[in-house]
Parts: C-alpha cells; sequence; structure tokens
C-alpha cells in the first residue's frame, strides 16, 4: 500500500462548541489504484485529505490515528519534513488553482523550481521536464505557455499547469480536492484521462474528493462514500454506484438529473445533514433515512459486506 | 405569428486585451453574431466549452453588460441598453452574490422597495418569497452566513423572483451544489415554471442538467451558437461536430 490511513478522527475545538468534524476514518490506496472521496458538502471530505498532506490550519486537531505513506508515519513528521515531502512524494491539486501557483512568477518558473527543489538536476533539465509536464495535460504550445503568467491563461489551462505542477516530480501520491469541479465536460474529461494513464504507469496512489458521482464512477476504481464526518460505504466504484448498500449512497443516485425522466421531479432528501457539535447519537442518517427503525438508535459501525465492501447500515440495501 | 419573449440579433461582444506585446490593440471576440429566441415559459439551455461566450451572453441579456453590436428584443419591441424589470440573473455562486452583512428579509425586500412594488412594511412579502422557495419565515432574520448552501440558493432564487421577471438567467446555478441540494433546486426551478409560467436561459456546463431542465438547447462554441435544437433531439442525433464531442465527453452512470 501506497498510503495507508487509520483511525484518523479530527475535531476543531471553538469558543462554544466544539465541531467533531471527521470520525475514526480508516483506508488504504495500491499502487496505481484511483480512489474517490464522495459525499455531500460538509461531510468531511476536504478536512480528511488536507490531514494527509499536513495542510489544515492550526485550528484543526487530529486525535489520534495514524497516516503511513510509502511505510512511513506522517503524523510524526515535523513541519520541515513535511514541507520536504509536498511537491516530491504527495502532491495536492486544489479546485481554485491559484491556491498552488504564484501569481507573480511564470509557468516555466514555477515547474522548473519545483524540480529543481526536490531533484538533483540542471536547469536544462528542470526545463525539460516542463515543457513534457505541460504537453502531458495537453497543454497547446508548451514552449509559449513556459513564458505566461497565470493570469494570462484561462482557468482551464491554469487547471492543467497546477496538474503539471503536481505530477512533475512522479509522486507516489496525488490528492485532488474537487480539481475539476469548475471545469466543463471535455476539459475534464481529458483531465481525467491524463491522471489515470499517469497513476498507471507510474503507480501513483490517487485520492481523487469530488461531489460528482459521474466522475467517481467513469473515473476511480474504488469509492469512498462520506456522511456526517463518517465513512458509510466503501467499494469497487462500479459495484457501489451500480448497487448502493447504505441508504445514503442510494439516496445520492437517485437524485442525478441524467437518470430521470427529463422534467420530472427529482429524489431530494429531507432535512439537513448533522450538526457534528457534537455529533448525534446513533445512526448520523436516522433523521433523513427512509428505512429507519427504532434499533438505528443505537449506531451502527462500519463493517464488512462480502470481501471488497463495507457499509455502515444496520439494514443494508445489498446483502454479502 | 406572436413575438417571443425574448430575443437577441446578431449580438456580438469584443473585449479589450490591456498590455500585450504589439502596438496594436488586442480584441478578442467573445460573441459573434449570436441570434436566438425565447418563447414565454420556455426553458432555452447554452452549453459549450469554458471561454466560449455562455456568461457574456447571460451578462448582456440581462443587461449587466452593453453588447458591441446587435439588439435585444422584449415582444417584439426593441429593448434600450441596460437592465429590465422582466429580466433577473441567478449567479453561479449564490452564496457570495448575497450581502454577508445584511438579514435575508432585507435582502429580499431591497429592489421590491426601491421599485415601488411594495410599500414601507414588506413583512409579509417577504415571508411570501421564502415561502415559494420552500423557506420558512423566521429565515427573514438570518444572515447568509447562517444558511446551508442549498438555502442560500434558494435565497438568491427568491432574490431575483422578488422582481416578478418573465425571464430568469441562470448562470452555472447549481455547479457548485452537491446533487441532493442541486435537486432540491431543479425541483423548484420546475415548480417556478408551472406556476408562473416563467421561462429560463439556463447555462450550465452539466449536461445532464440541461437535459432534465430545459426545452431547446443553444451549443456554443468561440463565441458562436454552433447548434440550436429541441433537447430531446438534440442529445438523441446531435448535428454539429463539436456537440458530438462535447456529448462523448460527459462521464455517465451505468
Ligand atoms: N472582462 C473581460 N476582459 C477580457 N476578456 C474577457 C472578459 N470577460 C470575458 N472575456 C473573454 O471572453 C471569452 C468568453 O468568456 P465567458 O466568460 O463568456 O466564457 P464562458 O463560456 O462563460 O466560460 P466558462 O464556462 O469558463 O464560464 C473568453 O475568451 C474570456 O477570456
Ligand atoms: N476552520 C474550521 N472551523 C470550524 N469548522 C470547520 C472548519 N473547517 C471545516 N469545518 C467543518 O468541518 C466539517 C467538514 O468540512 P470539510 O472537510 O470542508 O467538508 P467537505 O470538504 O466534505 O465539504 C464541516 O462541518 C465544516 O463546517
Ligand atoms: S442504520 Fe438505520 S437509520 Fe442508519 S442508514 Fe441504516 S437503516 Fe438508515
Ligand atoms: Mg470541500
Ligand atoms: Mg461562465
Amino acid at each position: 500500500m501506497v498510503l495507508a490511513v487509520d483511525h484518523l478522527s479530527l475535531r476543531i475545538p471553538g469558543a462554544q462548541r466544539t465541531v467533531y468534524a471527521v470520525d475514526d476514518v480508516s483506508f488504504a490506496i495500491a499502487p496505481g489504484e484511483v480512489v474517490a472521496l464522495v459525499g455531500e458538502s460538509g461531510s468531511g471530505k476536504t478536512l480528511t485529505a488536507l490531514a494527509l498532506a499536513g495542510l489544515n490550519e492550526a485550528a484543526v486537531q487530529r486525535v489520534g490515528g495514524s497516516i503511513r505513506l510509502q511505510g512511513e508515519e506522517l503524523t510524526d513528521l515535523s513541519e520541515r519534513a513535511l514541507r520536504r515531502l509536498r511537491g516530491a512524494a504527495l502532491s495536492v491539486v486544489f479546485q481554485d488553482p491559484m491556491a498552488t501557483l504564484n501569481p507573480v512568477l511564470t509557468v516555466g518558473t514555477q515547474l522548473s523550481e519545483t524540480v529543481l527543489a526536490h531533484r538533483r538536476v540542471g536547469r536544462q533539465e528542470a526545463r525539460r521536464r516542463a515543457v513534457s509536464a505541460l504537453q502531458a495535460v495537453g497543454l497547446p504550445e508548451p514552449e509559449l505557455r513556459l513564458r505566461a503568467y497565470p493570469h494570462q491563461l484561462s482557468g482551464g489551462m491554469r487547471q492543467r499547469v497546477a496538474i503539471a505542477a503536481a505530477l512533475i516530480n512522479e509522486p507516489a501520491l496525488l490528492i485532488a480536492d474537487e480539481a475539476t469541479t469548475a471545469l466543463d465536460a471535455t476539459l475534464q474529461a481529458q483531465i481525467l484521462a491524463l491522471v489515470r494513464a499517469h497513476g498507471h504507469a507510474h503507480g501513483t496512489a490517487v485520492l481523487w474528493v469530488t461531489h460528482d458521482l459521474a466522475v467517481a464512477a467513469g473515473f476511480a476504481d474504488r469509492v469512498l462514500v462520506m456522511y456526517g464526518g463518517q465513512l458509510i460505504e466503501t467499494g469497487p466504484a462500479d459495484r457501489v454506484l451500480r448497487q448502493p448498500a447504505h441508504p445514503y449512497t442510494a439516496a445520492l443516485l437517485a437524485a442525478i438529473p441524467s437518470r430521470a425522466e427529463p422534467g420530472s421531479e427529482l429524489a431530494t432528501l429531507p432535512g439537513q445533514p448533522p450538526d457534528l457539535a457534537p455529533p448525534p447519537p446513533g445512526c448520523r442518517f436516522r433523521e433523513r433515512c427512509p428505512i429507519a427503525r427504532a434499533e438505528c438508535a443505537a449506531g451502527p459501525a462500519l463493517h464488512a459486506l462480502g470481501a471488497e465492501r463495507q457499509v455502515r447500515c444496520f439494514f443494508p440495501l445489498v446483502t454479502s | 405569428m406572436s413575438p417571443p419573449l425574448f430575443a437577441v440579433d446578431e449580438l456580438g461582444c469584443d473585449f479589450t486585451l490591456p498590455g500585450g506585446l504589439s502596438w496594436r490593440r488586442q480584441y478578442v471576440t467573445a460573441l459573434d453574431a449570436v441570434t436566438l429566441s425565447i418563447a414565454a415559459g420556455e426553458a432555452l439551455g447554452v452549453v459549450g466549452e469554458s471561454g466560449s461566450g455562455k456568461s457574456t451572453l447571460a451578462r448582456i441579456a440581462t443587461g449587466l453588460l452593453p453588447a458591441s453590436r446587435g439588439t435585444r428584443s422584449w415582444l417584439g419591441a426593441a429593448m434600450p441598453p441596460g437592465p429590465h424589470a422582466g429580466i433577473q440573473m441567478v449567479f453561479q455562486d449564490a452564496g457570495s452574490a448575497l450581502n454577508p452583512r445584511l438579514r435575508i428579509g432585507k435582502q429580499i425586500a431591497e429592489a421590491p422597495l426601491l421599485h415601488g412594488l411594495i410599500d414601507g412594511r414588506p413583512d409579509d412579502f417577504i415571508a411570501g418569497e421564502l415561502e415559494r422557495v420552500g423557506l420558512a419565515a423566521e429565515f427573514a432574520h438570518r444572515y447568509p452566513h447562517q444558511l446551508s448552501g442549498g438555502q442560500r440558493a434558494r435565497v438568491g432564487i427568491a432574490r431575483a423572483l422578488a422582481l416578478r421577471p418573465q425571464l430568469l438567467v441562470c448562470d452555472e446555478a447549481s455547479a457548485a451544489l452537491d446533487v441532493v441540494v442541486q435537486a432540491q433546486v431543479l425541483n423548484l426551478l420546475q415548480s417556478l415554471r408551472r406556476e408562473l409560467g416563467l421561462a429560463l436561459l439556463f447555462i450550465s456546463h452539466d449536461l445532464g442538467v440541461v437535459r432534465h431542465v430545459c426545452d431547446r438547447v443553444a451549443v456554443m462554441q468561440a463565441g458562436q451558437v454552433v447548434e440550436i435544437e429541441r433537447a430531446e433531439t438534440l442529445f438523441q442525433s446531435p448535428a454539429h461536430p463539436y456537440t458530438r464531442k462535447l456529448l462523448s465527453a460527459v462521464p455517465t452512470l451505468g
């Protein structure tokens, strides 16, 4: 396994209330594997992803748990050691490319510097790698783009540069948080295909955070579904998204317009996601669950469903 | 035949680029001879790649941006430049389009008070507008940060509807929402169409959403409309090669 996360819990203490944002999350990613982390907004996807890179703000506290990258425990590392890892063994791409790009440096300088900071190569070689990284993300006229500043590129081009920068040092782990959410369908398809091919060719483990289930279905090998700070279902993407076991996964799928008769009333859920300060007792989906029973007040554990799947529900829609 | 509710004819828009290496001024043609019309109660979708001119079209239609060329018309009559009470817009991120320091009720009543549609005691009006988008009257007293993403999207729609438009322009109005909230917002738009006969100019890069909501769809590429067709026909047998490329790129769920 490239990445192994065990019992990760995160909380954010506040003046009045503490948010128990992420609760006991465990998963692993194999070399070349693409794992999608899905769930509605506020479910804890970003905090989980940022925790892996040591990028959460100081207010976010980790309560126990372990994060191992290629066998190395990351939770013990100093900030300096983590900085050395980021951009080399581990890269992050955000929804807004300007979160990682520097507005006052040309694309060429940024990419070359990323190489020079982590690899023992000369300027010429760094530049050559910059050109081929831009070629790989399908940027037209890469030689010319090296001289451009980020603001001289369109939004889609900037995101491709950010992804080129993330892949240039061939990281063992790529973490992307809603990286294609703002892009149109053609560009998104192109980037997903590129990341997948790169992952398979170089054995990169990919954690792709998205709220778009169609992206997860078409792109990921495995999917992790989060609700109210907990993993509630995991398994092979095609099986989970074709035959969901958890009522929440089923509700997400039922709400997708392209699966409904045009113009028809779309299925939604009543109520709101749970308040996590503190989380409600029992099953966190109970208030909104169409099949909840009295037993659900006890709170189900994430348990195995056959060899490859897991579900956190007393009454899963699929049995083994 | 009676004239359409709203139409644009040979619309063009150029932007001047600052700086640049040459002495000559550099132009981007964001819109190039766009002609389309929307009937009362109709939902017209606009799709196309990033930078193809969709938002520019939305802003010109709403009167927020002047066109470089071409005309707009309302029920067959030429429209003067600027906003028109019958056309309102819902922005991509309804949350950031709201004023963070103003209570929800104030934001909904602001424009109607200005236009003299209501008098100084707008509480009943606000309650009615909130109810229309499925929110309880008590939301009037909240600030935007006290609302969920879906509730903010509803407030954005309520604010646009408060002026009683006949045409609502939605620019990526559901792009940032997750599927459950998106479904709630799309259901709301559908019921408003049924109840108020509202027409939509609906821009989205999510083709599944467009297919669900729209009667007709215009496909844009590099500032031009390359195909405009009934939604059913367009999705089943796209005529233009670019439309085919766009449709084949969409990830689908089995
Ligand atoms: N204020 C401006 N100054 C210069 N160029 C502009 C300006 N606004 C838009 N453009 C350019 O006009 C073209 C059309 O832009 P527009 O925002 O309409 O695209 P869009 O289809 O809405 O794209 P997206 O899907 O990315 O939102 C693009 O080439 C864009 O770079
Ligand atoms: N800095 C913070 N202070 C307080 N609460 C936070 C902070 N960051 C995130 N949260 C809360 O933690 C939860 C998970 O957030 P996040 O991981 O960003 O969700 P997602 O990425 O799934 O939308 C949410 O309830 C959010 O409001
Ligand atoms: S445990 Fe009960 S309430 Fe929770 S998801 Fe399963 S059936 Fe629904
Ligand atoms: Mg997030
Ligand atoms: Mg736009």
